[in-house]
């Protein structure tokens, strides 16, 4: 199953029906690429975390109260990938504790700040890598309009910026880095790395402006999921430039305008660690991967060597060590669309029925947690 | 049981009845369900 049924078909709550009705005639289209999108899917809060569950029910052995070295992951509670991770931490014997942005009211937290270790719950840990991935603020459960809900989140942005920015802790994709990564700063970076992009605008008058000259599609600036309440998640996913806008009003925020590139197929590239793992992705738009993806095909597919050389350089230069990028295969050549830092894989392996990149994944965090946990904690000892 | 135990036992899908039994069932489940939540 690739969806809920529920999560794709529910449209946007029409506009506000109570307007006064000196306003109600002078409703205009709302941003372009908030027209026609109707990707929404509630994201659970109910936690899947085997170590969690295994730890609270005290089914595991709690050992000898000193300090367990651990992997920490900071993310949100329907993230299957860290989820499998978790699973295949415990198969290894590798503690995993998890913070999960849409759970975290309730936790019971210490973190020291001049040893390296936290307690959560009842257990002594000490982190020795940490990942984050999804901890978005947006999920925490306070509604930010109220005092207590901006307290709350503002707690919480900052510790969680705090703890993913220790450098004491090994970071996975540290955010210090990836927090500046922005599609913009993408693109430059990868044609400074020799591969080709495409050429791009930004502007708040999307029918006005062609890069390239010929057809071009329409692209949001930031993420391509809104958090608007926690947990309700609503697509922004790439459409068509339609020039008849050219006379309509500006929009209210900033998008960018690509260059459509008429490509044989499309590449998802994996990086983990110094591996490169390839899937070639057939649509028809690109917007199909979101909005019908059970009609996209995916399968292995081997990379040409000096592409694979050009994105772990990349990688490298970013700090990236587990990451997606996208790219589109036009004429021979490769084309730079994106890099997910987030990244989701289970939905290409779903499609492409393999494993590999979980595997790659696990095998690449546990040898780290490894090389990491036989540091003796007197390293930090003041 | 140890952690790994635990994990294997999971893996296995022989699991006894109990919460372990139950987080595998909620848990297969929503291993059955594949969604593209990039960033």
């Amino acid at each position: 199953m690739t969806e809920g049924a529920d999560d794709r078909a529910r449209p946007f709550e029409p506009a506000e029906p109570d307007l006064p009705p000196d306003l109600a005639h002078d409703l205009r289209p709302g941003p372009l690429l908030l027209q026609g999108q109707d990707y929404f899917f509630r994201s659970s809060d109910t936690s899947l975390d085997f170590q969690e569950r295994v730890h609270r029910a005290d089914l595991v052995d709690d050992g000898d109260g000193d300090p367990t070295p651990c992997v920490l992951v900071l993310a949100r509670a329907a993230d299957m990938e860290m989820n499998e991770l978790s699973l295949a931490l415990a198969e290894r014997g590798i503690r995993m504790v998890r913070i999960d942005a849409d759970r975290c009211l309730d936790v019971a937290l210490t973190v020291y700040t001049e040893t390296p270790l936290i307690e959560f719950e009842r257990w002594l840990l000490r982190p020795v890598l940490v990942w984050r991935r999804h901890f978005d603020i947006s999920a925490v459960p306070a509604d930010p309009t109220t005092v207590h809900g901006a307290y709350v989140r503002e707690q919480w942005r900052a510790v969680s910026g705090w703890l993913s920015g220790r450098s004491d802790w090994e970071q996975i994709n540290p955010v210090r880095s990836s927090a500046h990564l922005d599609r913009l700063t993408q693109l430059r970076d990868a044609a400074e790395f020799g591969l080709r992009v495409p050429r791009t605008s930004v502007t708040t008058l999307p029918g006005r402006t062609r890069p390239g000259g010929g057809r071009c599609i329409v692209k949001t600036a930031g993420h391509h999921l809104l958090e608007p309440e926690p947990g309700e998640l609503r697509g922004l996913f790439p459409r068509p430039q339609d020039v008849r806008r050219a006379a309509e009003a500006r929009e209210p925020a900033p998008v960018l305008v690509q260059q459509y590139l008429a490509a044989e197929h499309e590449i998802r590239a994996f990086v983990v660690g110094e591996r490169v793992i390839g899937y070639r992705v057939d649509k028809l738009d690109p917007a199909q991967l979101w909005v019908d993806p059970d009609s996209v095909a995916v399968q292995p597919v081997e990379l040409p060597e000096q592409l694979t050389t050009r994105l772990l350089a990349l990688c490298r230069f970013w700090r990236l060590q587990v990451a997606a990028i996208d790219l589109l295969a036009v004429g021979g050549e490769h084309v730079f669309l994106e890099v997910n830092v987030n990244c989701d894989w289970r939905w290409f392996e779903h499609r492409a029925q393999d494993s590999a990149v979980s595997e790659a994944v696990h095998s690449w965090v546990a040898e780290r947690f490894e090389q990491l946990a036989d540091v003796p904690l007197q390293r930090w000892a003041g | 049981m140890s952690l790994q135990e635990l994990a294997a036992l999971v893996r296995s899908g022989e699991v006894p009845e109990g919460p372990l039994a139950e987080f595998a069932a909620e848990y297969r489940a929503a291993a059955e369900v594949f969604r593209k939540k990039d960033d």
